[in-house]
């Protein structure tokens, strides 16, 4: 299992110094977020400690106005809009730049995003991993799966999608989902039943998946064989929106410090948990990093200087330890640790709330019932595959 | 494609005795004899009327000629000759001896085979389901009479549909269905999806014939009355579970997993199809 960083605004240095402080991590470096030039500088430095070294092209919209995306080498000379786009000629020149200017571990292909799958999508999916596949014979080749919740909630066309997902010459998918109502936590159980379901006949079809744009609720998708997830230090890094990718009109993230919390999977800014640890539930928030020893150990979090520096850290720190202990079970087995593991939040939150701790407006607790429901129906109805992982 | 007089066979192939006609079905006749070095065999002589059949023809013979194995019939020889100013195709394979599987459940009264004769069919055509499939062919057509019964071999024949998954489809895209048999086909050839296929088209085949063996009848066929019924069933219909008939729980996990309309949720594979044979408790 690894637990990779998707590169959002500002992280080239955390990035660098989350590669350095762990074996077997990665990155997948952001056209949107850091210039070429930067990029290929620091790609360098990145590859170090068998770090997966991954690019997403973002090809989300092919109308983009983005300067940073655009001033990527394979969108030179195409106008999506004319009948001078060539979609093989520019798959070629991604794999082109991907393999020779950032010597990536595998090569991600471009996947348009949609939130209505229709023939022509699909058809353009396919015809990219096809051109891949004729072009790439030593690397892995990840498709790029871009939808908005409509197209996953939609069964019978998300369900085609996967059909054909599967049978396509490529040896994994790089999946990035819209929540539904752009909520950061899903509490649409059908939505993450469908994850789950799709994910699952990936990985028995031989594929892997990489979750991109990952959170603390990405973690459950370890029942179903997901061994990669990718997460970063702002929100727009930690759930997929394709607006971001279109336009420069787009709306910043508030940027205001918050700790998360392991143990209850929510997150808090630093009033609430003194409130919290005053009325002597400090002993309910951990596990500690080495990024959060602080806070926790204080008697007022509210005193510690503890700004967005160490709260991404920790951050990262948390998620990667949760994913990564995951590795020593059998990968068929997960689903029962996860379940356990939705469990134990399940009953840290009921003890925040009977002790009359305000979960606030990112507490898990609102999410937990829907996630553990649909992580019930995945095993019922699919038991015996996730038994074959 | 008219009849072929014995003489005009003796003349072509004077390697081979011819004893009976033993098949004629569209442009395909087929004969048992003895051959002077391969001893019995069949000698299959194919007129296709067009280009695309005769492409057919040739993807079987090039696809049976790489099938060496106990569950396939074995190719000696194929080529084109002439004969009677048309061009036409012969191939000299082994000549497999006893009933097509089709035939044995027409005789038998109740349609249904034991257990152990369901368990030692299934398993050998998904042994030679193995193999197709490390070759990346999808036979497409495994149905009864496809299906030959020797003593203490099963034999997988008639590989005309055959899709080779690296090469390009002989259907036409436009086509309403890809080539098929009602009442066995998946339904993405029902659909002419063709990105779609896959062994998982097979399993789910073999789900349909695991199902028709132990109970004696097809579960999408059964009470209808027109091919659009029977679509319609293997489209839309889950057949009544097998537990209701007395079968343990075990055989309805097989016939799930093989008979999900979504091929992504089918067994994904000839091996894993083995492995979940495997479990099912035969005895109870």
């Amino acid at each position: 299992m690894r637990f990779l960083l998707q590169q959002g605004s500002r992280m080239l240095n955390l990035i660098e110094e989350f590669i350095d402080n762990h074996d077997k991590s990665g990155v997948i470096l952001s056209p949107r977020a850091c210039e070429r030039d930067t990029m290929e500088r620091y790609v360098e430095r990145f590859r170090k400690n068998n770090a997966i070294i991954l690019f997403d092209p973002q090809f989300y919209d092919p109308r983009t106005d983005i300067d940073k995306i655009l001033s990527f080498p394979y969108w030179e000379r195409y106008d999506f809009q004319t009948n001078t786009f060539n979609l093989i000629d520019f798959c070629h020149k991604v794999i082109e730049y991907q393999i020779n200017h950032l010597n990536v571990n595998s090569v991600i292909i471009p996947g348009r995003y949609t939130n209505t799958v229709s023939d022509s999508w699909l058809e353009m999916q396919y015809k990219f991993a096809e051109t891949a596949s004729t072009v790439v014979s030593d690397k892995d080749i990840f498709s790029t799966l871009a939808l908005g919740a409509d197209a996953i909630l939609n069964r019978e066309g998300f369900d085609t999608v996967i059909d054909e997902l599967i049978n396509f010459p490529i040896q994994g998918v790089y999946f990035v989902f819209e929540h539904p109502d752009n909520r950061f936590l899903i509490d649409n159980e059908d939505f993450i039943y469908a994850i789950l379901d799709a994910t699952l006949s990936i990985n028995l079809s031989g594929k892997s998946v990489i979750i991109g744009y990952s959170n603390q609720q990405s973690l459950i998708f370890a029942a179903s064989g997901v061994e990669l997830i990718a997460s970063g230090n702002y929100r727009n890094v930690r759930i997929f929106d394709h607006n971001i990718f279109s336009s420069k009109e787009t709306g910043g993230w508030q940027k205001n410090v918050w700790y998360f919390d392991g143990n209850s999977l929510g997150e808090y800014q630093k009033p609430r948990l003194s409130l919290a640890f005053k009325r002597g539930l400090s002993s309910h928030f951990g596990p500690l990093t080495s990024y959060s020893k602080n806070l926790l150990e204080s008697d007022n979090p509210a005193n510690v200087l503890w700004g967005e520096h160490y709260a991404f850290r920790h951050y990262l720190e948390m998620i990667n330890d949760l994913w990564i202990q995951l590795e020593e079970i059998s990968k068929n087995q997960r689903y029962n640790a996860i379940k356990d593991f939705l469990i134990k939040i399940k009953n840290n939150n009921e003890k925040l709330i009977e002790k009359r701790f305000n979960l606030g407006e990112r507490g898990f607790h609102n999410v937990i019932e829907p996630t553990i429901n649909a992580l019930d129906a995945f095993i019922y109805e699919r038991k015996i595959d996730i038994e074959s992982l | 494609m008219e009849d072929i007089s014995t003489a005009k066979i003796k003349d072509l192939f004077p390697n081979i005795e011819i004893k009976n006609r033993i098949g004629k079905g569209g442009q395909k006749k087929v004969y048992e004899g003895i051959h002077n070095q391969y001893g019995k065999i069949a000698l299959k002589i194919i007129c296709p009327s067009n280009k695309a059949e005769k492409e057919r023809a040739l993807r079987e013979i090039s696809v049976a000629s790489k099938l060496n194995a106990h569950f396939f019939a074995k190719l000696y020889d194929y080529n084109e000759i002439e004969l009677e100013n048309k061009k036409v195709i012969y191939v000299v394979e082994e000549f497999i001896p006893g009933m097509q599987l089709g035939e044995k459940l027409i005789k038998i009264k109740p349609n249904r085979l034991k257990k152990q004769e369901v368990k030692f069919i299934i398993e050998s055509i998904l042994r030679a389901l193995v193999i197709t499939e490390e070759k990346h062919l999808v036979h497409r057509d495994i149905k009864p009479t496809n299906i030959i019964i020797n003593v203490d071999r099963i034999v997988l024949i008639d590989f005309g549909i055959v899709r080779h998954l690296d090469e390009n489809s002989l259907t036409a895209t436009y086509a309403r269905h890809g080539p098929m048999t009602i009442g066995y086909a998946a339904p993405e050839q029902i659909n002419n999806e063709k990105r779609k296929i896959s062994i998982r088209t097979d399993l789910f085949s073999v789900g349909v014939l695991f199902y028709e063996l132990l109970t004696g009848e097809n579960p999408f066929i059964k009470g209808t009355s027109s091919w659009e019924e029977i679509l319609n069933n293997t489209l839309k219909v889950t057949p009544e579970p097998l537990v209701n008939q007395g079968f343990d729980e075990s055989f309805d996990y097989f016939v799930e997993a093989c008979l999900q309309k979504h091929p992504h949720r089918r067994l994904p594979s000839a091996e894993k199809a083995l492995k979940l044979l495997k479990k099912i408790n035969w005895e109870a």
